[in-house]
């Protein structure tokens, strides 16, 4: 663990620049080509209407229109009421999840804890086999009374066994038993110990399941759909689903000739486009400030020693 | 089950222990580990082990009764393997398991050596501004439902509107029906699946390697190693117990798939089943006009069980070769 | 002992969280603060124009006849709607009126109140108010499990014309009745315009014949002749008109006149636009002929002419019914609620055309013609075909009388489909129906599109439904179609 610096730690750890740029163009043409979908759902977006019926979806349409926004617009606050939403979910739920997550899994890494491998199988187990979704709604709505109620967006995802083991393989790896054994010889408690010592040892792992968990909570919408029945509570991607389901319900009716009926009720295919922009654009323009505290954490365990 | 009882017994064998001290000690740093697994475990049981019962419906012809589902659940009777028979009694079944496996195998040899290769090199960038730009920009296509990659797709395979067709017809060939062809449609679903999973799946070898103490690199230098060998000797071990971990956890899921990509990616068409119908398609094909929840929990209970199987087999072989990466 | 205290704080934190959401409160609105009886009406859509007025307006009508019950609605989203009718009747939640997704089946399956002794009890005007083919229809196993909804009691399908098009390249469509007749339009369309869909069907399509019906939906290979001549019980694809329709169908794949990709898209043509030249449409007596389409279309003529022949089918009268849990603390306000929506006519009218003076006003007072103003707000009018009685509707000023006295007329000459009411009870048959469930969404939009060749796709899809257990269901179809014949001798 004693570090040596003679050299930046830059030079010893980075690829040479001939072999990094080699790997730029890889890693560039690759990222352009994720990057490329959502251009092209910003085109669509911008389509006229009756050019994706009668052309089908291009990348350059005949004509532009911003008529998909204008329906936006008329949901007037709720994008922006739901956005918060997802925001305050994400937040607070991360901060849970990587919580419970973190202490559960240091448990588990334990080899002094007397039960932990009873611990590991009893998350382990929930890994495998599937509640079913009735069940699962009346544990929260009839058990825990959470109809309509934020905490059913948050509770349901609170804790992650898949993380659980993640973090239980880190602690194992990147916090030497050593240390922790001579901390308690020092005197210092359990808790002390994995508060001042394991903690900062273990934040590129804590870093990746809180983005992990981030990324979860912020695409959640299944929740949304099960427990929340007005309009108070309905995160981003619920509004976004909720007209991608409109519009594909709109298209069995009328393929079997039954649109006249609904048809007026329910907005049109560009509009799930701008849709789509609207709800992903907000994460593409907030991860990156994320995204820099979560590299700052992931390497500082690599720097710190 | 059993360990069960013994988190129960322990309060109970404090007041028989004799040597006091050692014991209270031992009993605190157990205690501090047991309220650090507290939470989780209130968790589990609330949202997993009590609705988890309910899997019993699989084995029951259920019966609706209006004092609600628990007491249905307690009084319909009991058929046997009755809900299991259309499952494996299907003339599909050995192409839908030849189809569910082949993917997921497949998914988890690309997967890995992707996300592995992606994590690695982009540990090893030099610039981090561009480490940002590739990382924001990978993690795109997982923002993006199937649902909405499938337009995204059909703008490129369409059999009159595509692109790839414009390019065909415009040199003078006939264009191509993708939708109706099923030998392309292995490669797209692979490449599509790969593709979409590639930024997220990094992340964690990513986070691995960039976690290893700079030391280790160091010393390999002054043994005169190259960066390749340094990779070879220093990253690759320090990735190897997440690696494992990864390993036997998807092994548990080969009897799933994910449904988007197999049931919207091709646009649901018939013509392609042969080579896109996984368990998850073909159950939800199968039961969305009868939306029968017997069947249906039978259905995920034998992806569950042969899950359970596979992990536990996994782990066996592991624990044997490599002991401290085991899971249990 | 510090730090112990800090373990508990963090344990007691989270348990906290988890307990605090526990004692969340579960209030469930059972009466309001008037002390009125609430009836809950669910149903899909979204959002209802001017709210809060109209809602008051239609309990002020509501209660000169029943003062103690009050009306609430709560809509879900079209697109949530299966799912979450799925889970909270499965869960046993409790509810007054719910409109029903796959009515007959989930009656059978005993998710519903019987509410025939309940409806002769509180709602015998509405019962007698709703044409009796609506009753047959949800009748299941001599029951009935949900209030109907009196609309488009029988309905046929249609070959609907853009009018841009006819009239730009002078196409004359009159005596078009048939798919075959069809070819020689489409040819002509083709010709001029090869770029815009002649027969604009998308995924989903199933072809029409002129008079079938289908005891388990038409997504299932089961079919009756509907006028009552045969008994059979039979697989359409291989009848003969069928095949002949099939291939009429193919022929126009192959000539272009089908788009390419009818079979994988969801596009939808929508009526208004020109993208279409021909689309076939479902039409009832509420339609008014061609007027209701026009409407949809934004003022754009769009000319109609019959392809199968109308019935009173069960599909008609199942098509927007209201199901109570069998735990409804209000199942008398439930009836009343129901009764007073099918018997008057102006809470009727103000659920669907808003409140008078804000929404639409009289045009004539005594022929019930209206005109819609500014505050209305049609994506958020409440439709008519899933809300009461519809002959209590005041209809707008360009539907003369004579329009509603065709439509009396036809509703009256219409014949019920021989199979009306016939419900069949398919639970011993659950591991073959999946199965041929599974085999059907291979072949059914490929040979309704016209995507596939007939004859041999039939021949592969007839040896796999064989080997589903096709022949099991129909025995069992048959059998329980007979007796339901006899029955109704």
């Amino acid at each position: 663990m004693r570090k040596k610096k003679t050299v930046t730690a830059e030079d010893i750890r980075k690829f040479s620049s001939g072999t990094n740029l080699f790997f730029n163009i890889v890693l560039g043409i690759f990222a352009l080509s994720c990057v490329l979908p959502f251009v092209f759902i910003i085109i669509l977006s911008l389509t006229k209407e009756t050019d994706i019926t009668q052309f089908g979806y291009q990348f350059w349409p005949k004509h532009w229109s911003l008529g998909s926004y204008q329906y936006l617009g008329n949901m007037g606050g709720q994008i922006f009421k739901s956005l918060a939403v997802t925001i305050f979910v994400t937040v607070v739920g991360t901060v849970i999840n990587t919580t419970f997550v973190s202490t559960y899994a240091y448990a588990i890494s334990r080899p002094n804890f007397k039960f932990a491998r009873f611990f590991t199988i009893f998350a382990l187990i929930s890994l495998l086999f599937t509640p079913g979704m009735v069940p699962t709604y009346l544990v929260v709505t009839k058990m825990l009374g959470l109809q309509d109620n934020v905490w059913s967006l948050i509770l349901p995802m609170s804790f992650s066994v898949w993380n659980v083991l993640i973090m239980r393989t880190f602690y194992m790896t990147s916090v030497p038993e050593a240390i922790v054994e001579s901390a308690r010889m020092d005197g210092a408690s359990e808790f002390r110990t994995f508060r001042s010592i394991v903690v900062p040892l273990a934040v590129p792992g804590i870093a990746t399941i809180s983005l992990f968990t981030t990324l979860s909570y912020w695409n959640d919408w299944f929740n949304a759909l099960l427990y929340m029945s007005s309009s108070t509570w309905i995160p981003l991607q619920y509004l976004l689903v909720k007209i991608q389901n409109d519009i594909s319900v709109l298209a069995q009716q009328a393929a079997q000739g039954g649109a006249t009926q609904i048809a007026n009720q329910i907005p049109q295919e560009g509009m799930r486009f701008a849709v789509v922009v609207v709800a992903t654009l907000p994460i593409a323009i907030t991860y990156p400030f994320f995204q820099k505290y979560f590299v700052k954490g992931m390497t500082i365990g690599g720097v710190k020693g | 089950m059993d360990s069960s009882t013994a988190v129960a017994q322990a309060p109970a064998t404090k007041q028989s222990g004799t040597t006091k001290r050692g014991f209270m000690r031992t009993l605190k740093d157990n205690g501090t580990y047991l309220l650090f697994v507290l939470p989780g475990t209130l968790f589990l049981i609330v949202f997993f082990y009590i609705p988890v019962l309910a899997n019993v419906v699989a084995f029951q012809n259920f019966q609706y009764d209006p004092q609600g589902f628990v007491y249905s659940l307690i009084h319909s009777p009991f058929v046997g393997f009755k809900n299991f028979e259309f499952f494996f009694h299907s003339a599909d079944f050995g192409l839908v398991l030849r189809n569910t496996v082949g993917y997921s195998l497949t998914f988890l040899g690309l997967n890995f050596v992707f996300a592995i290769f992606f994590g690695i090199v982009m540990s090893q960038m030099r610039s981090k501004r561009l480490l940002k730009v590739y990382q924001t920009s990978m993690l795109f296509p997982y923002f993006l439902s199937w649902a909405i990659l499938a337009y995204f797709l059909y703008a490129f395979l369409s059999t009159d509107k595509g692109v790839i067709n414009h390019l065909i017809t415009g040199s003078g060939g006939t264009a191509i029906d993708f939708y109706n062809n099923p030998t392309f449609w292995p490669f797209i679903i692979i490449f599509m699946g790969v593709w979409k999973g590639i930024g997220y799946n990094s992340i964690l070898y990513f986070a691995t390697a960039s976690g290893i103490d700079p030391s280790y690199y160091d010393a390999a230098m002054i043994d005169g190693a190259n960066k390749w060998q340094q990779i070879k000797n220093v990253t690759l071990p320090h990735i190897l117990p997440v690696a494992t971990l990864m390993l036997i956890l998807n092994i548990g899921g080969i009897f799933r798939s994910d449904f988007g990509l197999f049931y919207l990616l091709p646009r649901e068409s018939g013509t392609l089943i042969n080579v896109t119908q996984t368990f998850d398609t073909y159950i939800y094909r199968a039961l969305t006009t009868t939306n029968d929840i017997g069947m249906s929990t039978a259905a995920g209970l034998v992806q569950s069980v042969v899950g359970a199987v596979l992990i536990i087999i996994t782990n066996l072989i592991v624990r044997k070769k490599q002991p401290e990466a085991a899971l249990f | 002992m510090v730090q112990v205290k800090h373990a508990l704080a963090l344990a007691a934190t989270a348990a906290s969280v988890l307990l605090l959401a526990a004692c969340g409160k579960s209030s469930s609105g059972d009466s309001s603060s008037n002390g009125k009886t609430v009836v809950t009406l669910i149903q899909p859509g979204s959002g209802i124009q001017n709210e809060k007025k109209l809602m008051a307006a239609a309990n002020k009508e509501l209660q000169k006849k029943y003062p103690n019950v009050e009306l609430k609605i709560k809509q879900i989203d079209w697109g949530d709607y299966p799912q979450k009718f799925n889970v909270m009747t499965t869960s046993g939640e409790s509810y007054d009126l719910m409109f029903a997704e796959d009515y007959a089946n989930n009656a059978a399956k005993g998710l519903f109140q019987d509410q025939t002794s309940l409806i002769k009890k509180y709602a015998k005007p509405a019962y007698n108010a709703i044409d009796p083919a609506y009753w047959k229809g949800v009748t299941v196993n001599g029951k009935i499990y949900g209030f109907p909804t009196n609309a488009n009691v029988f309905s046929k399908t249609v070959l609907a014309f853009n009018s841009t098009y006819t009239k730009k390249y002078g196409i004359d469509v009159k005596g078009v009745n048939s798919y075959q007749d069809a070819t020689k339009v489409l040819a002509q369309f083709h010709a001029k315009n090869p770029s815009t869909a002649a027969f604009s069907i998308v995924k989903g399509y199933r072809i029409v014949p002129k008079a079938m019906s289908y005891p388990l939906g038409n997504n299932f290979p089961f079919a009756v002749d509907a006028t009552g001549k045969s008994t059979k019980v039979f697989n359409p694809y291989d009848n003969d008109e069928m095949m002949k329709d099939m291939k009429t169908l193919h022929s126009w794949y192959q000539k272009g006149y089908i788009p390419k990709d009818a079979a994988t898209s969801s596009t939808t043509y929508n009526a208004g636009t020109d993208t279409w030249f021909m689309q076939t449409q479902t039409n009832g007596p509420f339609d008014y002929g061609n007027q209701a389409l026009n409407t949809a279309a934004g003022g754009k003529e769009i000319i109609i002419n019959d392809l199968s022949e109308p019935f009173k089918n069960t599909s008609d009268a199942q098509m927007a019914v209201y199901v109570m849990s069998k735990t409804s603390k209000h199942q008398k306000a439930a009836m009343q609620v129901m009764n007073a929506i099918n018997t008057d006519k102006k809470l009727e009218n103000t659920l669907v055309w808003g409140v008078e003076g804000e929404q639409w006003k009289f045009t004539n007072e005594k022929t019930g013609s209206i005109k819609t103003l500014k505050g209305y707000d049609a994506p958020k009018a409440l439709g008519a075909w899933l809300n009461g009685n519809n002959k209590l509707l005041y209809t707008k000023d360009n539907i003369t009388t004579a329009d509603k006295a065709t439509r009396d007329k036809s509703i009256k000459d219409t014949p019920e489909s021989a199979a009306l009411g016939f419900n069949p009870d398919t639970s011993s048959v659950k591991t073959e129906l999946t199965n041929i469930s599974n085999v059907m969404s291979k072949y059914a939009d490929i040979l309704n599109t016209g995507t596939a060749e007939p004859k041999s796709t039939v021949k592969k899809m007839d040896a796999e439904l064989k080997q589903a257990g096709y022949a099991k269901v129909q025995k069992l179809l048959q059998k329980q179609y007979d007796a339901f014949l006899k029955s109704e001798k």
